[in-house]
């Protein structure tokens, strides 16, 4: 007989690491499934070893919308799903105007002032960063 | 195993019936389906009744109207597949051998919302961050234009063939013809999505008997045999995904053809989910209507309208017909059921004989969508 806790809900808690530089999200210890929003458990293996990590801030544009009808939230806003170089998918804010963007466009993670996130295009996209 | 049947077919003319109940929306059609198959109440053996938002035990306040009790009745939501599985399951229990009579319900009344994008789940963090449907098939949209190299024009000719059906189908919330112009100059609405090629928000309900082989053979009347009832869920992954490709509809499509023993070639009309115009260039290809790649080929040579060889939605689709999402999947075998049957007036597609019916269900992170059922029908006399 286990006694078990519900899962809580981590998605309004935390979606950057400390410094707001990169996305935080959970990787699996036993098949190396990564994850945005972070999550208790692995849907892709079952198991319930996730770890926080750092998932990183660049990636690339798979497609975007700017949307000027919801009951989600106030419009207009732009979403996208950018694919992040270790292969998660993440559905994000777009914070520049639509005609600048275009599928495949590298993005990188941005923050205003606010700490809100959101993702625009690149400045340097085939510069990998090096500052470790 | 025992083979199922549809035996009668009602609908509501779709549109915004606001001054009506969920029970005042299906009764009549649950009433009707039964007058058609010349059945007593007294010979229902199981109501199903699909729907998203009608609150608790919907199909006993339906039921309730007809006088139906001491029955089982079973309410599914499964969003816009709410009502292909309540005839998934309907087929079922009739192919097990429980029940010999079923009556099937899909219902949904969305102008109690006032309007605006369908409410997804808040719990869903891709909803948080303002996950819409019309975002959802925007975003995949945007990709086809791009990798196929095609135009916001070429989405627009989805809603003006929608519409040219649509317009020959008394049951449609739209009847009225629009132009190219017409649908890419209407209000943005998730770009490059505008307001014509995004399916209305309305009030509907549909109703269709489901016999066994032995009843349906007593009865004596024409209907159509259920060669293939396919549910399935998504596949959650959280990589990268192709949006051309939704996978949950080819796979359920597959099963689909392999449990009738037919092929995609074999259908003579079809009702597929197309909820957006982008919506259904995606899954001709996802159907295996035509080649992967070629659906704006497919749409262009007339094939997938009357006279061509596979009519693709001849009731004007959700884009037309209208879309009150529980009761989109039972709306969809009424349209086919008039078809096979030779009752479909001015919209008639000659001598059908095979046909299909696809609904997905979205609206959850992670997912291709949360739900789709696929069913092949055959004419049976």
């Amino acid at each position: 007989m286990t006694l078990l806790e519900p899962l809580p809900d981590l998605e309004e808690i935390r979606a950057l690491n400390p410094d707001g530089t990169e996305l935080l999200g959970s990787r699996c210890d036993s098949c190396g499934s990564g994850f945005f929003p972070r999550r208790q458990l692995c849907f892709e293996c079952g198991a319930d070893a996730l770890r926080d990590v750092e998932l990183g801030h660049r990636g690339v544009l798979y497609s975007y919308s700017r949307v000027e009808l919801s009951s989600a939230r106030p419009t207009p806003y732009t979403l996208g799903y950018v694919d992040l170089d270790n292969g998660v998918r993440v559905l994000a804010d777009i914070s520049v105007p639509e005609d600048l963007l275009v599928p495949d466009l590298p993005v990188a993670l941005t923050t205003d002032p606010a700490g809100k996130w959101s993702f625009a295009p690149a400045v340097n996209p085939a510069e990998e960063t090096d500052e470790n | 195993m025992v083979d199922a049947f549809v035996v009668s077919a009602a609908m509501l003319p779709m549109g915004k019936h606001r001054s009506s109940g969920y029970a005042g929306l299906a009764a009549p059609p649950a009433r009707q389906a039964l007058l058609d198959a010349g059945v007593e109440r007294g010979d229902i053996d199981a109501v199903f009744c699909g729907h998203s938002f009608g609150g608790m035990l919907t199909g006993q306040r339906i039921a309730k109207e007809l006088g139906l009790g001491g029955i089982p009745i079973v309410n599914t939501d499964n969003a816009c597949s709410g009502g292909a599985t309540a005839l998934h399951l309907a087929q079922k229990s009739v192919a097990a051998g429980e029940h010999d009579i079923v009556l099937v319900v899909g219902v949904d009344k969305l102008t109690q919302f006032g309007g605006g994008t369908l409410p997804l789940v808040a719990e869903d963090p891709e909803v948080r961050q303002g996950m819409v449907m019309p975002a959802l098939y925007a975003m995949r949209a945007r990709r086809y234009l791009y990798e196929r190299k095609a135009e916001p024009a070429d989405l627009a000719l989805v809603s003006v063939k929608a519409r040219r059906h649509g317009a020959m189908n008394p049951f449609a919330q739209y009847q009225k013809e629009v132009d190219v112009d017409q649908v890419l100059s209407s209000r943005v609405i998730a770009d490059p999505l505008t307001l014509l090629q995004c399916c209305p928000t309305g009030d509907g309900a549909a109703a269709v008997v489901v016999v066994s082989e032995k009843v349906f053979a007593a009865m004596g009347r024409p209907g159509m045999r259920i060669g293939a009832s396919v549910l399935h869920s998504g596949t959650a992954t959280s990589g990268t995904r192709n949006m051309l490709r939704p996978e949950i509809s080819y796979h359920s499509a597959r099963e689909a053809y392999a449990q009738a023993g037919i092929t995609a070639a074999d259908l003579d009309t079809v009702e597929l989910h197309d909820a957006f115009s982008i919506a259904e260039l995606v899954y001709y290809e996802a159907l295996g209507l035509c080649e992967e790649g070629g659906s704006l080929e497919f749409l262009r040579s007339g094939e997938t309208t009357f006279g061509g060889s596979v009519v693709v939605n001849p009731s004007g689709g959700l884009l037309s017909k209208g879309h009150p999402v529980g009761a989109s999947g039972v709306a969809q075998v009424v349209e086919m059921f008039w078809q096979l049957t030779g009752v479909a007036g001015d919209r008639q597609v000659p001598d059908a004989k095979i046909a299909l019916t696809h609904v997905t269900g979205g609206g959850i992170s992670g997912f291709d969508h949360g739900a789709c059922a696929v069913h092949i029908f055959e004419r049976a006399d």
